[in-house]
């Protein structure tokens, strides 16, 4: 099963939330640098590690294990649980 | 001597902070142009770029990818979109657009040609653990090309 790519997991979260095409959700790196929420989930799936920013009109929080929330809210994804 | 030494440090500190340490600007350059290079789509990118002739315009997501991806293609399209684009075209690298979805030479884009030019050169012998593997893109078959 391949990883999950965390920065397709935040733009599809953001867009189902908002209820737009994947196309209409803003830039992320006008937010935040991707390459640090690549960075943070390509580590040990064990480790507590989050990182929370702004993005478009809503707080997001990605976790080591690539899990994404919107507004405190867990975003459901297709990958299979660990 | 403990003033001695202070005083021989400082100076030679002073003298080095004019050209180093205003901010990390002497590495900018080259710092932003390895980390351009530490993806491999972006590889694949820069070096679709350099066979073609000069402001030709590719399509994406081919220029990135080696094969069609089997699976999931719109994640590849919103990771080159959202993630690995950005960062090239920021740099000045390459340009791109979303509609048709496709991508050419930048301003800057000399920059990464010559570095992935010299390091794809057939001449050169990689160390052992570098060798199985394509300078653009990963591990290859034995006899394979790049």
């Amino acid at each position: 099963m391949t990883r999950t790519e965390i920065i397709p997991e935040v733009v599809k979260a953001v867009a189902a939330v908002d209820g737009v095409e994947v196309g209409e959700v803003p830039p992320l790196r006008d937010y935040v640098d991707p390459e640090i929420l690549s960075k943070l989930t390509e580590q040990d799936r064990e480790g507590e590690g989050r990182i929370s920013f702004q993005y478009s009109d809503h707080q997001i929080t990605v976790t080591q294990d690539a899990q994404v929330f919107v507004d405190g809210h867990l975003h459901a994804t297709d990958k299979t649980a660990n | 001597m403990v003033t001695r030494l202070f005083t021989d440090g400082l100076s030679s500190f002073d003298t080095m902070s004019t050209t180093h340490f205003e901010g990390g600007r002497e590495t900018e350059a080259w710092d932003q142009l390895y980390e351009a290079l530490a993806a491999e789509p972006r590889r694949l990118i820069i070096f679709s770029l350099m066979k073609e002739p000069d402001g030709r315009r590719l399509p994406l997501p081919d220029a990135a990818q080696l094969y069609n991806r089997a699976g999931d293609s719109e994640s590849f399209r919103i990771e080159l979109r959202h993630r690995h684009l950005p960062k090239l075209a920021d740099a000045g690298y390459v340009q791109w657009e979303n509609d048709p979805f496709s991508v050419q030479r930048g301003p800057h884009f000399d920059e990464p040609a010559l570095v992935l030019a010299q390091m794809t050169d057939n001449r050169i012998e990689y160390p052992q653990r570098l060798r199985d593997e394509c300078v653009v893109i990963g591990e290859v078959g034995q006899n394979d090309e790049n």
